[in-house]
């Protein structure tokens, strides 16, 4: 268990007033859109569109003049550091996450449990982005709450969403997301254990 | 898995009707099929390539990840869209698990086709992944931009 929150000592109202609005990261791609990581997300869902994998006919025939990244997740990787190496160096100013401790899709927020599912998300994608562009994103906190599962009746809900722009600064996507938060077996019986001591 | 040729030709919004389907296509999930999710999509996420501790987590096993999901209900509507199709928005709800063993089928509706607010033709689409095991597993809605005409 990382940073977890007992259920009873947990205030929901608190963490509202605390993390809505906020914003909880600003990055920028570690490298342009390149070729290759388009190529590797067509082999995952066997697509071979020649708009993603072919340059000659992304140029010459298709509508964008260069290979175009497929309407996808692929832009929150372009915007990052990637999963490997961590990446030490700080965009100026960007907010800091002193909840170093909080697994990834809790975007920092507290909750009772450690483990996360991924329940809906939304995306709009409003211009181009080609292999050569640079990629910024920043992520925003718009709602949490408390709602039960039937993995846990003290799931945490958390939805965010995130802007992505080009090296020009124009907006080119725009990613909602709501994640599940919840204990595992293991937790929730420790919890409850607790609660039986006390 | 092969995609048709409506890659390289364009699909007129004045030719689309409501009711029409999305070819759509299948996928045998497997070992290799896990590897590639994760390689595709760069979601190292243990509760997508390991067996213990996605069992650790309460999952019956392994479940395929955001990035998988979304890939293969885009790559049904890009297959059908044509070269000059345009994906303006999506949302989807992973609702049920899609794991190893399962043959998962994306499919697709045309359930609706108007001009947008800013004048721009479109048709909205009701896509989904469905397995053999528990039927739906995610529902999607796409608006997609297409040529008209003239």
């Amino acid at each position: 268990m990382s940073d977890c929150i007992h259920p009873d000592d947990y205030d929901i109202d608190a963490v509202r007033s605390e993390w809505i609005g906020k914003v909880v990261s600003q990055s920028e791609g570690r490298f342009p859109v390149e070729y290759d990581p388009i190529r590797r997300h067509c082999h995952m869902t066997g697509d071979t569109n020649p708009l993603f994998l072919d340059p000659e006919f992304a140029r010459d025939v298709g509508p964008h003049g260069e290979v175009v990244v497929p309407p996808s997740l692929l832009p929150t990787y372009f915007a990052s550091g990637g999963p490997w190496p961590k990446r030490e160096r700080k965009i100026e100013g960007a907010p800091q996450n002193k909840k170093a401790k909080r697994p990834f899709f809790t975007l920092g927020v507290p909750t009772p449990g450690d483990r996360g599912i991924n329940m809906g998300t939304e995306w709009e994608f409003l211009e181009p982005i080609r292999v050569g562009d640079r990629m910024r994103a920043e992520q925003k906190v718009t709602d949490v709450f408390m709602k039960p599962t039937r993995m846990d009746e003290k799931s945490v809900w958390i939805k965010s969403a995130m802007t992505f722009s080009n090296q020009d600064g124009v907006p080119v996507a725009i990613w909602h997301n709501t994640t599940l938060v919840h204990r595992s077996p293991k937790q929730i019986k420790a919890d409850d254990a607790r609660e039986v001591a006390a | 898995m092969t995609s048709p040729n409506s890659h390289r030709e364009t699909r007129y919004w004045d030719d689309v009707l409501i009711g029409d389907s999305l070819p759509g296509f299948s996928m045998d999930l497997n070992w290799t099929t896990m590897a590639t999710q994760v390689h595709g999509s760069q979601d190292w996420s243990k509760i997508h390539h390991d067996p213990d501790y996605a069992k650790d987590s309460g999952l019956p096993d392994i479940i395929y990840n955001t990035g998988w999901t979304a890939g293969m209900l885009s790559r049904a509507v890009t297959d059908w869209m044509g070269i000059d199709g345009w994906v303006k928005k999506f949302s989807f709800q992973m609702r049920d698990m899609n794991m190893n063993g399962d043959t998962v089928s994306a499919k697709g509706e045309v359930i609706d086709k108007y001009e947008d607010e800013s004048g721009q033709p479109v048709v909205k689409l009701d896509v989904w992944l469905e397995n053999e095991r528990v039927g739906k597993t995610t529902p999607a809605e796409y608006i997609v931009r297409l040529p008209k005409r003239n």
